[in-house]
């Protein structure tokens, strides 16, 4: 299959490229997927190797229910985590802030996400999750637009204050995945 | 484990155009990524606007946030004909850049995109992050970014990136 690169206006100029998922010699790799089932409340992703500098998220859901997402690690439910935020919501903007809480915020203080049916997108960079001298952070982006209230275009930092290797991942949406939600764990080497 | 983050297709704009179009795309990846660094000719602040298989019914939504050296604004667009990328939009010299992350494009759901754009023109600009949506079900094909008005410049490259996951 060929994909044709086309560009309008005054004639056009064409290329073409193979469309083949070959993805050899990149340093970003496809570690482990999680599939949503139509039921629970989150999903695990464990066992994860260490031989990375970072970790990505890409998180894909539909639901029809409405729930505050978070994020945990190693199973870590204490009051290791903290977190600030930006978020729109198309008319206003929001920010929040958690010091010594039991899970990263996936959308601001007292906010929810309401799928309705349509997709949740996050895409979360874990830095230097390996690490057994130094905390880890996170960044997250992520939302949803349903083309109705409520609308969420949010932007975070969170922090899990554990020198612990991360070997597993908690994404919680609180509301049961349709099954053709994913979370999807990427690798990206270092040199 | 897979290797993935492939490069499908760049397109340099060898002559002004008023739109760059990935078409024919296949459904090998479970999410694409458009890396898109523009310059506009004549007018400043073009804005390039994303549209699927051909779609320009108000099919599309997008909600966004925004700073601008002065303040951060969110705001909304519903049942629109496009999802608008920028703010400010694009500049006659200084290059803008935009990411665009495209989720389960060929898959049987509403589509939905991540989008960034930078956009700082020394004294002007500002730092973007919007969430859109097409509702629709059929998988992606052909991806269409579209100048408001007027052309963007020769030099304008866009990169589409296929994203597998395990």
């Amino acid at each position: 299959m060929s994909p044709i690169l086309q560009t309008k206006a005054n004639g056009s100029a064409f290329g073409y490229g193979m469309f083949v998922p070959s993805g050899s010699g990149t340093a970003y790799e496809s570690i482990a997927t999680a599939a949503g089932t139509g039921s629970g409340l989150e999903v695990v992703l464990s066992s994860i190797p260490s031989n990375y500098q970072h970790l990505q998220l890409r998180v894909m859901y539909t639901s029809n229910n409405s729930g505050s997402p978070l994020l945990r690690f190693n199973s870590d439910s204490g009051t290791n985590y903290s977190s600030h935020s930006i978020m729109g919501d198309g008319t206003t903007t929001i920010v929040s802030a958690n010091a010594s809480v039991s899970s990263i915020a996936l959308v601001s203080n007292s906010y929810s996400i309401d799928s309705q049916g349509r997709p949740v997108l996050y895409i979360i960079d874990i830095h230097n999750y390996a690490s057994t001298s130094q905390y880890k952070t996170v960044r997250i982006f992520g939302g949803q637009d349903p083309n109705a209230n409520p609308r969420r275009c949010f932007l975070g930092s969170g922090l899990w204050m554990s020198t612990s290797a991360i070997n597993s991942i908690t994404f919680r949406p609180v509301v049961a995945m349709s099954t053709s939600s994913y979370v999807a764990l990427y690798g990206i080497k270092g040199a | 484990m897979p290797a993935t983050y492939d490069p499908i297709a760049t397109t340099t704009l060898g002559s002004a155009a008023s739109a760059i179009t990935f078409n024919s795309i296949g459904s090998g990846y479970t999410d694409l990524r458009i890396v898109l660094l523009v310059t506009s000719t004549s007018l400043d602040q073009r804005t390039p606007r994303l549209t699927f298989n051909n779609d320009t019914t108000t099919n599309y939504s997008f909600t966004y946030l925004n700073g601008d050296g002065t303040s951060v604004v969110s705001s909304t667009s519903s049942s629109v004909a496009n999802i608008n990328l920028a703010y400010h939009g694009t500049s006659l010299t200084i290059p803008v850049f935009y990411t665009i992350d495209l989720f389960n494009y060929a898959g049987s759901t509403n589509k939905a995109v991540l989008a960034v754009g930078s956009e700082d023109k020394n004294g002007s600009g500002s730092t973007h992050r919007l969430v859109g949506t097409w509702r629709d079900n059929t998988a992606i094909t052909r991806i269409d970014l579209t100048s408001n008005t007027g052309t963007f410049s020769t030099g304008t490259t866009a990169t589409l990136y296929g994203i597998l996951k395990a």
